[in-house]
């Protein structure tokens, strides 16, 4: 008996598993990421062997573009010894083992015949609803709602004899016990949940009572929870995410609409890449290129955005830095690859190489460059109804604008050496998850169940899934 | 009706909360060059107390003292009350607890200035006993420091230190004076500062044991010694500022070896 027929017909507990992982992931107990990476790579492996002969012949072999780019990417973040993991053996390879994981427990849940996404996201929606929850509670009982707000004349408190702000900290549950956070940090979880907002105008109120009520209550408590500790980025991401919501609700089928924001979309990329290059290539010369015009001066160096920026890209490229952050090199005279690890860049991207080098970063982008049109196709073909693809649209597009612009690396304001690890962090094995799910080959559609065929009427256009879902003709179009 | 009474808990703990922001200041407060503006004058409520019995543990005799210099004999490094109970990183007050027992430098940022009516506070705990009790405080003045010949190096004061006792089933507090007569303390007299330890012994833990709260309040002695100039100890009873200034920095409070419930 092989080991895929000895596990055939437990899908529902897999299943089951999935949506307890993923719900315990996202609610995060802070410190113990490495108990959820190890429970992510085992449900995952039970996962694949329940669902593995469901993978259509060669699928693998076209998911390896996703694969190729996880895998060196995990290599490199976790075993090329950054100095932030250095002598955490047992952490390094579980943190491996979870980013492979909760990949394949994303493939592995679309192609198990038990597994609903709208259970599945119901339950990340849970799990982060719950820590907002209690992250709004203790910031309440300790600062009082729209503190910011009510003690912006009177900002100043102390801590062990020294002077704090009060308004730009808030209150974490990490572990089992609360710290104060910088508030960017302390927000991403109401942020993320906002994701479900877009749902609403997709779930009929009727119809699907319960349903509607649930996702309701996640959109109040992460609109609460922003707005009581008034983060003016959190409500520039609430505009963005219901934004998102009215664009996908009114202007998907708008050939017009989607040119525009093709072409726009194509636009900033091309300005963004054109932008990137040069501060690389500010940065890996040895005098900066632009010091002897006082305005790019401004741009590319003495603003404070580009200098945090700088701190990071200038070490970056050195021979002993391409693999993760080393300090204490020879060469390092200055100490700048030091003084880069104990700073807070505010990206995501920064943080990759720091922890796992450029070629870390560039198998990421790689990685999420094919997911990115992996996402494209499955809002395109997939026969799961709006609400789940607005919710997933969301969360990713939110995830990956949040972290570019405000990631905190040392999240707690009094216990200065707690590491905020990117591609350890909870959320992240979410997301890898979520496009483990989305996640399909130009060539090779994803098995699709006939229980799925039975869909009810998608509300959002009034189509029927299964008449939207023509992946022959999307093949077609896109050879063309 | 009954979902309204299921949001009162929310409410109660939103109401009752609100620890940390309940003492905020404005930017800079209490760090002013104004010698005046940084006068510590709160009582925190302990003044409304309703006061049972009052003891006095007068001069307690075993008394040690030192002039902190280098911050070597009572440096950073000393079991300072944050250390022991982590309640107390919170408020103002932990300038009192965080272990600097002297002028580091950075003047206003480490030190308590105090007028003769002093200062109180509640514990964030009840203290159940320490090995000793002591305080590391100095004098300063307004007079012209650069002045070298002008200084008041060393002042004497009366101080006394009050420890309040809830008596259990009332709102009474019992209170115990531990006052200090005649203590020579150093002044404007660079870096230095007095550090005064109490041993205790088992009586007099018993006396203090279950403290909520602690005052302190003192008077400078012998205003006459300080000839060629005409100084006070209370700023507020010369608005016009026609005398010099006399105010105590207190930097820290310990209780080594402490244990709080």
């Amino acid at each position: 008996m092989t080991a895929k027929k000895s596990f055939k017909g437990y899908e529902g507990i897999v299943a089951f598993l999935i949506f307890e992982v993923l719900a315990l992931t996202t609610f995060g107990l802070g410190g113990i990421n490495i108990v959820f990476h190890i429970a992510g790579f085992l449900v995952a492996t039970f996962a694949l062997l329940t669902s593995g002969n469901q993978f259509k012949k060669g699928e693998l072999l076209h998911l390896l573009v996703f694969i190729v780019p996880l895998f060196i990417f995990a290599v490199l973040v976790s075993l090329a010894g950054s100095d932030y993991f250095e002598g955490k053996i047992l952490e390094n390879i579980c943190s491996l083992l979870g980013i492979m994981g909760f990949f394949f427990m994303g493939l592995a849940a679309r192609r198990n015949e038990s597994f609903n996404i709208e259970t599945a996201l119901i339950c990340i929606g849970g799990g982060l609803a719950l820590l907002v929850l209690i992250n709004t509670f203790a910031t309440w009982f300790d600062y009082g709602p729209f503190y910011p707000l009510i003690f912006s004349s009177k900002p100043d408190g102390y801590y062990r004899g020294e002077v704090i702000n009060l308004t730009k900290e808030m209150n974490v549950l990490v572990g089992l016990k609360f710290y104060e956070s910088t508030i960017s940090y302390g927000t991403q979880f109401a942020v993320l949940l906002s994701a479900s907002i877009p749902a609403l105008f997709f779930i009929d109120r009727k119809k699907e009572t319960k349903k509607f009520l649930v996702v309701a209550l996640y959109a109040v408590i992460s609109i609460l929870a922003i707005a009581t500790v008034t983060s003016i980025t959190g409500i520039i991401f609430l505009a963005i995410v219901l934004v998102i919501g009215v664009v996908y609700k009114f202007f998907r089928d708008n050939d017009l609409f989607k040119k525009l924001l093709k072409w726009a979309f194509i636009v900033i990329l091309g300005l963004g890449c054109l932008f990137v290059i040069l501060v690389i290539i500010n940065n890996i010369t040895s005098t900066s290129i632009f010091a002897q015009n006082a305005f790019l001066n401004k741009v590319f160096n003495t603003n404070h955005v580009m200098s945090k920026i700088n701190a990071v890209l200038s070490p970056a490229f050195k021979p002993y830095n391409l693999f993760g952050f080393h300090s204490g090199n020879i060469d390092d005279v200055y100490g700048q690859t030091y003084d880069a690890l104990l700073s807070s860049s505010g990206h995501f991207e920064l943080e990759i190489l720091k922890e796992g080098g450029i070629f870390a970063l560039i198998s990421l982008i790689t990685f999420g460059v094919f997911s990115f049109f992996s996402t494209g196709r499955y809002l395109k073909n997939s026969h799961d109804n709006s609400s789940t693809k607005s919710v997933l649209l969301t969360f990713f597009i939110v995830f990956v604008l949040y972290y570019s612009v405000a990631f905190e690396t040392f999240p707690l304001i009094h216990v200065k050496e707690y590491l905020n690890s990117f591609s350890r962090s909870t959320p992240f094995m979410v997301l890898l998850f979520l496009v483990g799910y989305v996640a399909n080959s130009k060539k090779i559609a994803p098995v699709e169940f006939e229980k799925k065929e039975k869909k009810t009427k998608d509300v959002g256009t009034g189509v029927s899934a299964v008449e939207e879902y023509d992946f022959s003709d999307s093949d077609q179009e896109e050879k063309e | 009706m009954k979902k309204i009474y299921a949001v009162l808990p929310l409410l109660a703990l939103i109401l009752v909360g609100c620890r940390k922001t309940e003492e905020a200041f404005e930017a800079g407060r209490y760090n002013s060059s104004d010698f005046d503006q940084n006068y510590y004058v709160e009582w925190n409520g302990v003044k409304e107390l309703e006061i049972g019995k009052i003891s006095t543990i007068s001069n307690p005799f075993k008394i040690s003292t030192g002039i902190i210099n280098d911050g070597k004999e009572y440096g950073f490094e000393v079991k300072n009350l944050i250390k022991e109970e982590d309640k107390f990183s919170y408020g103002y007050l932990s300038k009192l607890y965080d272990g600097r027992l002297r002028c580091d430098g950075l003047t206003t940022r480490s030190r308590v200035q105090l007028n003769k009516t002093g200062y109180a506070t509640f514990f964030p705990k009840e203290y159940r006993g320490s090995e000793s009790f002591a305080f590391a405080l100095r004098g300063g003045t307004t007079i012209n420091y650069a002045s070298e010949e002008a200084r008041i190096r060393s002042v004497k004061i009366d101080a006394t230190f009050k420890f309040y006792i809830r008596i259990e089933g009332t709102n009474t507090y019992d209170r115990v004076d531990m006052v200090f007569n005649d203590l020579q303390i150093s002044s404007d007299n660079g870096g230095s500062t007095t550090y005064v330890e109490v041993p205790f012994d088992e009586g007099t833990v018993e006396k203090i044991n279950g403290a909520d709260a602690m005052s302190f309040e003192y008077s400078l002695k012998d205003l006459s010694q300080y000839s060629g100039y005409n100084i006070t100890d209370d700023y507020t009873s010369d608005p016009n500022k026609e005398k010099e200034h006399f105010s105590i920095m207190l930097y820290e409070i310990l209780f080594p070896g402490s244990r709080w419930y």
